[in-house]
Formats: C-alpha cells, structure tokens, sequence
C-alpha cells in the first residue's frame, strides 16, 4: 500500500501562498525601503562638480581650474561625481528541496526566496543598477543576462513566477560549478552576488566555491531560506522522514534525534559563515515565517557591509 | 430476538476493521516529508516500540467505539434483567415491597452472594423504576413482621428507607407480612395496587388474596444446603445442642465440635457425628469435664456460615411457666394434665409448663418461673402474696383466672394481687346469661370473635374487685369487668372473671383462650425475658430503669413504646449482657429453629403469584449507551490530541511555563 507522504507537493507545481502575486507582494514590500540604500557613486569623470584636489603629475590638463589656481596660489584640478553601475547577481535556488512548505510556514521556501529576490531587483533597479539572474536547479530555468531599466525588473518577476521545479538527484559538484561559471563572468567590479536558496541540496564544496566570489571588489551574500519545522524539529515520537531525492527514509526517534539533526544544522551553517566571512562576505539567516521586509533590511546592511 | 436487532449486532463485526487498519500500519510511523532529511540521524528500535504502545490504545478505543455503537443500535431490542414495574394501564402504582429479613435470608446462592442481598438489589431496581406518583410500602418479613414504611410518593423516603435495611436472625413470618402489606395500599386511591414479595418463601403463608402477590425474585427460592445450631444449653456434665438441617445432604458427614473458650483451634473438647437426615435434631454431648465458656461449631461448610457456631448457655434456657391448678377441678373427663397444661403445651413447643400445688411463699421459689397462671384460687396466703408481688415487681407476669373458690376464701388468704374482697362468685341462669363483648377484646386478635359466643354458667364479678392502677380490658356485654390488667412493677397481673374449668363454661375450649394464653406468654417473654428467646422478641423493662444492653454486634438503644416501656429488640442471634438498675443480667438470643429446617415454598399456583406486579422487562437503554460512545468519542480524540503534534505544543509550553 501506498501513500502520498504528509506535507509533500508535486514537484512541478508552487505554492505561493502568502506571496502571491508576487510582483505587487514586491513592490509593496519595497514601499520606502529607498533611503539608506546604498549610493552608486564614484568620483572621477561626470557632469556634477564635486570639488577641488591639488594636482598630480599625470592629470589631464583639462580639469585643471585655472580660477582656483590664482585664487589659491597652487594648482588644483575640478572633480566631478561619476555615476557608476553595479550589478545585481541574484542566484535562486530552484532544486525540490525549496519547494517544502510545513503546515506552520505560510509559504514555500521557494516563493519566501523569490519575493526576497524581486524585492532586491526592484531596490537594484530602483537605484540604477543592474541585475542579473541565474539558477541552482530545476527544470530549464530563464536566466536572465545583466540589464536593467523597468523591463528588468519586470522580467525578473517572470521568470521567478515561470520556474518550475526538477531534477532526479541532488546537485553535484560539476553542476554546481556550471553554475557559478556565468555568475562570475557577469559579476564585475562592484558586483553584489546574492544566493537564494536553503543549502541542502547543494553539493559540499558549494560554500567554498561560493565564496571564492567575494573578493576586495566583489561581494557575495548567502540568504539561507528555511521553514521553521526545519529549524526546530518539532515532531514527536517515532517518525518517517523522506528526504527531498530519492526514496531513502529515514526512520527514527523524533525526541533523541532532535539533537543531532540541530547540531548538523548547526555544523553547515558554521561552514558556510567561516567560508564566507574571510573572504567579505556575508551569510544571512530567514524562516518562512519572518516578516519579510526584516530580512530585507538585514539581507542590504550585509550587502552595504562588504563595501 | 428480531431481525433488525441481528442486523444491528452484525454491525459489531466491523469491529475488524480498525484491527485489521492497525496491523497494516503496525510499526510503521507515517512518512513525512522533510527536505533536510539527510541531516538527521537515524534511530529505528526504540521509536517502533514506542509506536505500537500507542496505537494499542486508539486500537482499543476504536473497538470499543464500534462495539457500543452496535449496541446502541440493538438496544431497544436487548432484554435486560432488571426488574421494573409493569404499568400495563400507564397509570400510577401503590406498591408494597416486602422485603424478607430472615436469618435464611443470610443463605449464599449459587449466585456468589446472599439471598437478602439480591432481594435489596431487586428491590432498588423496583424503585428505580417507580416514577413520580407511585405509593411505595415497605414491610419487613422478618418476625413480627413490620411496616417499616408507611405508603408514600416521597420515592427519596423509599430509598432511604431501603438502604437502612439489616439482616437479622429472626424468623419469617409472610403470612402477617403480606396481611400487612395488603392493608397497607388498601386506602390509597391508586387503581392500581401490588403487593411484591421478595423473599426465599420459607415459611407456610397463603398467597391468595387481593392485591395480588408477585414474587418476580424466584431464584431466591433456590434450595441451598444448610446445617444451623438453634440452641445449644449445658446441664451439669451434659450438652444438649438443637439444630436443623435444610436437607439431608446438608448434614451428612459433618459432625458437632464443642470448645472450650473461643478459639476453635485448639482441640475440641467433645465431638458427635450428625445423623444424616433433614429437618430438626438433638445431639447430646455428655461427659463434658471441661468448665469455663464453652461453644459449640458445625464442621465443614455451608450456605449460611453465621449459624454454624453457637454459645453454649450455662442452665437451662427454656421459658418456665407456672401453673397452680386443681387436676380435679380443671382437668379434662379422661384424666391427664390439666387443661391449661395442655393448652400451653400446644401453644409453644419450647415451653417448659411445671404444676405446682400452690403458689410458693417465697420469692426466690418465684425466680425460675417467668409466668404463674393460677386457677380458680380459694385464695393466697400472706407469705405467697407478699412473694408474688416481690415477683411481679421484677417482672413476672401472673394470670389468675377466678372462679367460683373465690367465693369461699379461708380466713386471712385473700385473692390480692389478682382481686380484692370485693370479688364474688356469681352463678347466672342458662336464660339470661350475659355473652363477653368483643370490642374490648380486639388485643386478643382475631380469635377474641370467638368469645361472643361464650356459654357461661357463672362468672366472678370484678365490678367491685378493682385494684389500684387496674384497667378494665374485658367487659361482659352487661358492662360486668371480665379481664383486669394490673402493671407492678416490671410484671404485670391479669385477672380473669372465669376459671379454665369447663364445668362453669366453654371458654377453655374457645380459641379466644389460647390467644389469652399466648397473650400471657408473650407479656413474660418481653418482661423477665427467658434467658433465651428467639431472634426478634421485644424485651421490655420499665420507663424509669438504667438500661444498658450489648449485644455480639455491640450496644443496643432502647426506644420509648407508646406505654411508656423501654424497649429493646435482639435480632441477631448471640448472647447479650444486660445491666438493669446496676443488675447483670445475660441471655442468649437464638434462631428459631423453623428458619433452619423450613425449606422455600414452590408454589403450585404460580400464576397467581407471579408476574402480576415486575418482571425482567425490556429496557431501552439507548441513552446510557449514547452517553458511553460520547465518552469514548471524546477519550480518542484527547488520546489523538494529546499524542500528536498539537499535544507536544502543549506539553512544552506547559514545560516552559513550568521551568519559569
């Protein structure tokens, strides 16, 4: 005899939940989120004066300004504020794991993760910058190459609505090194690379290959998504687990296997953070549950952090 | 049993089915999905047992759950075995319950418990079923039998008065017991009237009459095998034991055991086979060397273990009567005892009747006898009046029946304390003789009718013989006082216009003179009180005496009669000690032997009897039933709750406050 196992969902189909629709659930969510966000500037070459330095061998003569200099006695050249673009680089888990969704959460991890993902777009794009999007999983996910503009963003909401879950096995690591590949073509100088995603069905070289992204110009965050089931372990007595792939099952004590399910947690999340953090960047830790615009702040302070 | 209520007992197989659901999901938890699944560590031997201890226990409310349910469906049709009360016109019921208290009430059945507890239970269920309306008597059947309760619709007054209800040694006694149940309901307005015996029938009554008798308990009427000691009395070296045996089986191959002091494991001290035979037997222990308490103990086991073990009485226990009578005078045409003798010795097997040639002068001569009937005295000397009154005082009971030697006292003997000088003889004409008149007589009972008719050819006339404190309780129906009755004292004096010789009339030969006699017997078995006496028998002393009495069950409380006697009644067998006026005074209260040998009636005429008034009826018992399956219903959704994750929740948060 069987049965369909509790709390699971047909692979290809999701559960928006309480994010839906998700490009409204964005917008709204990103509602004066604005001031304090990071300013794209550089100084350099541009059209807005931004004041006076002393001359240096090897400055173009052009800038020199010829009033302070006699004004001053010295020679001094104008500067002028450059507006630079940085690039958004979001990376979205889309392996079956994410689609889990307890009776507790109010959404999927997936949809928590794609309206984090949307709401980062529309700040990106409502600062001027680019964004880009790339996958870790499914089945033939829309990447998105670095654009920006209204159509971006608009873009970028559809191809995380068109997603659509898959995969037979678990990540490997050669996967996982394809997709990191692109990531790290489009990531600049400048660029914040931000992974989506709940870190199970990665492989185990994922964090440090992750964090081989962050250097002194180039920051790379992790927001790993959770349900709150998979943070507390709540159940009882003896249970039947089944894992995202594969039929294996894990049958055990609820009670004496607590423990060891929160300290392995615990042990991955500790990997990821001593990955990550000498390298510049940052991990950040959601639950479904959280209210959102929360770890939207936290997500852009940990993005601000590395600049 | 119909078909629908098959139908509905069929539903109870379904209890297969959470069997069957539990034994394919046995051991095994259900699967969960739990993407981090990898992450946890896996520990399979202790959650599997702890699984199925869980499921046992829904398993075990899920069954009972479709059993009841099943149940519940046939219940109109299920035939329970309680008694009720049959309202065939739907209207209210005056009922009597007649609840025997005998001692072969005691009797164990096959049934695990006593007769008289089936009875009590029989009859809760009888006024369980009562409703609001309904008249409830209750007679107890022990002797005398008692109305314990006056007819009332206070069914809480019924229940009360049912559960004060005790056991006791006494005898039966149906045939006043449904006489007094019947006269009961017969001035309730109830249409509908029953009178419900519930009780082993071992006793002779008649059960015709109006209202019906119903004896819906007839399982009480179960032969049970028993051996029980009545009496059991020492005389000198011998021991005389009086017991009875419901059946022969019941006595064979046991045996009397006599013991010295209390301990019956020690070795007796005498031993005597029983004879193998039913009904009522001597064995006499002679020889008996050994001093102190002695007690007497049937072997082996029986239906009533209470009667099996006996005192033995120190002396002779028997009631002693008295009787001066001149054989020549008071005797019958062919010769033998005089007639009171005789009449005495048909009124009571155990009484011990000594003649005596004239009344003793001396008190202590007195104090064997408990009554002194006296015959046509040409009156008493000082010396025996001055003895018989220190007599009555300590509560003899004397009865003098006068006749014509009254008339022809000797110088200095009078007729006191039965009459004055006043007293004369009186002869009357065959014409005008006067009769006796009835309604004075009514304490004689039924048989005073008899006397109306009385054939007299004299009388004494007590008209101006009265003594002090003297009240007339017999007239002739000339207005002529016939019978005195004289309180002295503890004892009291009868004085009778007639003697017993049926040369002067044929009130000897009336029924209405053993009624007399027995009146007489009664007085002294409630006054002095025999050293021995039957379960049940009032003992009466005087309002103003200090009265302690303890019995085998502890003190007994004397209670006020309408005459201002004290009264105390023994009904459980044993030996009491009484302090009257700082006098010990000890006597041995025993079961008539009747209850030991009388076996339960069967009667012949069954269809008067029963079913007239309860029955085993069919009982819907759907919303106690309702009430079960609501109970379990709510047990397996608490188990559910509690065993699942909402419980968890609630045990943890109960920890956390707890730990705070």
């Amino acid at each position: 005899m069987s049965s369909a196992p509790r709390n699971a969902l047909p692979s290809t189909l999701l559960d928006w939940g309480s994010v839906s629709p998700l490009r409204l659930k964005a917008i709204s969510l990103t509602e004066g989120l604005y001031s304090g966000v990071h300013r794209s500037k550089r100084r350099g070459s541009g059209i807005e004066f931004d004041g006076h330095r002393n001359y240096v061998p090897g400055d173009d003569l052009r800038r020199l300004d010829y009033r302070a200099m006699m004004r001053h006695g010295r020679l001094l050249v104008r500067q002028f504020e450059t507006e630079t673009e940085r690039c958004l680089c979001l990376l979205v888990d889309a392996s079956l794991s994410m689609n889990f969704k307890s009776a507790r959460a109010p959404t999927t991890k997936y949809a928590y993760a794609a309206l984090l993902a949307a709401a980062l777009g529309r700040v990106a794009i409502a600062t001027g910058d680019l964004l880009s999007l790339d996958w870790v999983g499914g089945e033939t996910p829309i990447a998105l190459p670095t654009s920006g503009g209204r159509e971006a963003f608009e873009r970028l909401v559809t191809a995380l609505e068109a997603v659509r879950f898959g995969g037979d096995d678990a990540l490997q690591q050669s996967d996982f090194d394809h997709v990191l590949s692109p990531v790290a073509r489009r990531a600049r100088r400048g660029a914040v690379v931000v992974l989506l995603s709940d870190l199970l069905d990665l492989p185990a070289q994922a964090s440090e290959q992750f964090a081989a992204l962050s250097n002194r110009n180039r920051r790379a965050v992790t927001v790993r998504v959770l349900d709150p089931v998979e943070v507390t372990f709540p159940f009882q007595g003896p249970v039947r687990l089944k894992g995202s792939y594969g039929p294996a099952l894990v049958e055990t004590d609820a009670a004496q296997a607590r423990a060891g399910y929160l300290a392995a947690l615990e042990a991955q999340r500790t990997s990821w953070q001593e990955r990550l953090v000498p390298q510049g960047g940052r991990l950040v830790e959601c639950q479904t549950d959280e209210a959102p615009i929360e770890v939207l702040r936290r997500i852009l302070r940990a993005a601000e952090s590395t600049q | 049993m119909s078909f629908a209520s098959v139908l509905a007992l069929l539903v109870g197989l379904l209890v297969a089915a959470p069997v069957i659901a539990h034994l394919l999901r046995r051991g095994k938890t259900e699967e969960q999905v739990f993407p981090p699944a990898h992450l946890v560590p896996m520990l399979v031997v202790t959650s599997d047992q702890r699984s199925r201890l869980e499921d046992r226990l829904l398993l075990l409310m899920r069954a009972l759950m479709i059993i009841a349910l099943a149940i519940l469906g046939a219940t109109p049709f299920v035939r329970c075995s309680r008694l009720s009360v049959d309202r065939a016109s739907g209207a209210s019921v005056a009922m009597s319950l007649i609840v025997d208290d005998s001692q072969s009430m005691r009797a164990i059945t096959s049934q695990g418990s006593s007769r008289f507890e089936q009875a009590l239970v029989g009859a809760t269920q009888l006024l369980t079923s009562a409703r609001e309306g309904d008249a409830i008597a209750i007679v107890l059947a022990g002797q005398p039998a008692r109305l314990l309760l006056t007819p009332t619709t206070d069914l809480g007054a019924a229940t009360r008065a049912l559960e004060s209800i005790r056991i006791s040694d006494r005898a039966t006694d149906l045939s006043e017991a449904v006489s007094l149940a019947r006269s009961s309901l017969k001035e309730l307005p109830h249409s509908d009237k029953r009178v419900i015996l519930l009780s082993d029938l071992a006793a002779e009554f008649s059960p015709e009459g109006e209202p019906p008798l119903s004896t819906p308990l007839t399982s009480l009427s179960d032969a049970v095998d028993n051996c029980g000691i009545s009496t059991a009395e020492r005389q000198d070296r011998t021991v005389v034991v009086t017991l009875g045996c419901s059946a022969a089986r019941a006595a064979l191959g046991r045996s009397l055991r006599l013991y010295a002091g209390s301990d019956d494991t020690t070795e007796p001290v005498a031993t005597e086979a029983l004879r193998g035979v039913d009904g009522e037997q001597r064995v006499v222990l002679k020889q008996v060397s050994a001093t102190g308490d002695l007690f007497a103990k049937l072997d082996g086991s029986d239906a009533i273990g209470s009667d099996d073990r006996a005192h033995i009485a120190q002396e002779a226990t028997d009631l002693v009567i008295g009787v001066v009578a001149d054989p020549a005078k008071a005797s019958t045409v062919t010769g033998g005892p005089t007639l009171l003798e005789q009449a005495l010795s048909a009124l009571e097997p155990n009484l011990t009747v000594k003649p005596l040639g004239a009344v003793p002068q001396s008190a202590e001569a007195l104090a064997k006898y408990a009554a002194l009937l006296v015959d046509d005295p040409p009156g008493m000397s000082p010396e025996s009046r001055a003895a018989l009154q220190e007599w009555i005082a300590k509560g003899g009971v004397a009865l003098g029946l006068l006749g014509p030697s009254a008339a022809s006292a000797q110088l200095a003997a009078s007729l006191d304390p039965f009459a004055r000088e006043g007293a004369t003889w009186q002869e009357i004409e065959p014409q005008a003789a006067p009769t006796l008149d009835a309604t004075g007589l009514s304490w004689l009972g039924p048989e005073s009718q008899s006397l109306t008719t009385l054939n007299a050819r004299g009388r004494v006339r007590l008209d101006a013989a009265d003594l002090p404190g003297a009240a007339i309780v017999g007239r002739w129906s000339d207005g002529v006082p016939w019978v005195f009755r004289r309180d002295l004292g503890r004892g009291v004096v009868l004085t009778v216009g007639l003697p017993a010789s049926t040369a002067w009339s044929d009130l000897s030969l009336r029924p209405g003179f053993l009624a007399l006699l027995d009146d007489t017997v009664s007085q002294a078995k409630q006054r002095t009180g025999p050293s021995r006496s039957d379960a049940g028998t009032p003992w009466r002393f005087p309002s103003g005496a200090r009265l302690e009495v303890t019995g085998p069950q502890g003190p007994l409380a004397a209670r006020m009669t309408s005459n201002g006697e004290q009264q105390v009644t023994a009904d459980v067998a044993g030996r009491y000690q009484l302090q009257l006026d700082g006098a010990a005074e000890s006597r041995i209260v025993v079961v008539a032997i009747s209850e030991l040998t009388q076996t339960p009636l069967l009667f012949q005429s069954s269809a008067s009897v029963t079913g007239a008034g309860a029955g085993t009826n069919q009982v819907d018992a759907s919303p106690e039933w309702a009430l079960f399956v609501l109970a379990l219903l709510t047990i397996e959704l608490l188990t559910r709750t509690l065993t699942g994750p909402a419980g968890a929740r609630l045990r943890s948060r109960f920890l956390r406050r707890s730990a705070a």
